[in-house]
């Protein structure tokens, strides 16, 4: 939360080996952190909703 | 017509110093390329550095194929257009990118329907020659979907 507002974190779908250096530095503020690739989640996150395409 | 496109953030000299090359030895194809910032002045083809949105839409449309760096707006715009799409990953071993997540796309999309991956000039010449066996690939985009289980995520209605 920043601002009282939520945060969501949505990797670029370009990043389908791993996180973004960018993703990785903005987890610790999202309250949402997504991938939209589903191999690349974890326990500890990023989670998968889906991707664009 | 093929069109050619670097993207809009680098210029991609290896891939156009390839392009141009081909394009003189195969003078009664019609090519236009994107390239961005080049270093290199190609010669034998049409070419423009940046390209407005109408242009390049329209360039998209009236190509037979498209021939791209592995960036995911131009893969993607090839696969909702139905066009057959060559591809080639900047390597930032060469200075082309800032790491190598092109090579991650090129890997993902290998063995897609429309997507004809290769991993180096060799492979692309050789994707050149086989042009006429090129198949249209499809995809629906899921924009509405993806954005309809990211509101359910947050709670919003």
């Amino acid at each position: 939360v920043l601002f009282r507002k939520k945060t969501v974190w949505i990797d670029s779908i370009a990043n389908a080996e791993e996180i973004s250096k960018s993703g990785k530095l903005a987890k610790r503020f999202s309250d949402i952190w997504l991938t939209q690739w589903k191999h690349l989640t974890t326990e500890d996150g990023p989670e998968y909703l889906g991707s664009i395409i | 017509m093929i069109f050619v496109t670097v993207g809009t953030q680098l210029p991609f000299d290896r891939l156009i110093r390839f392009i141009d090359d081909w394009a003189f030895k195969n003078p009664n194809i019609n090519i236009f390329a994107q390239i961005g910032e080049s270093d290199f002045v190609p010669t034998n083809l049409e070419y423009k550095k940046h390209l407005s949105m109408n242009e390049f839409n329209s360039l998209f449309e009236s190509s037979e194929f498209i021939v791209s760096h592995a960036g995911m707006g131009t893969i993607i715009s090839a696969l909702l257009a139905q066009k057959p799409i060559v591809i080639i990953a900047r390597d930032s071993d060469l200075g082309e990118h800032r790491n190598q997540h092109q090579k991650a796309t090129l890997n993902r999309f290998t063995g897609v329907d429309g997507c004809i991956t290769c991993k180096d000039e060799v492979e692309l010449d050789y994707a050149m020659k086989s042009r006429k066996n090129f198949k249209a690939g499809a995809a629906n985009s899921k924009n509405v979907e993806f954005s309809n289980k990211l509101a359910t995520r947050l709670n919003i209605k």
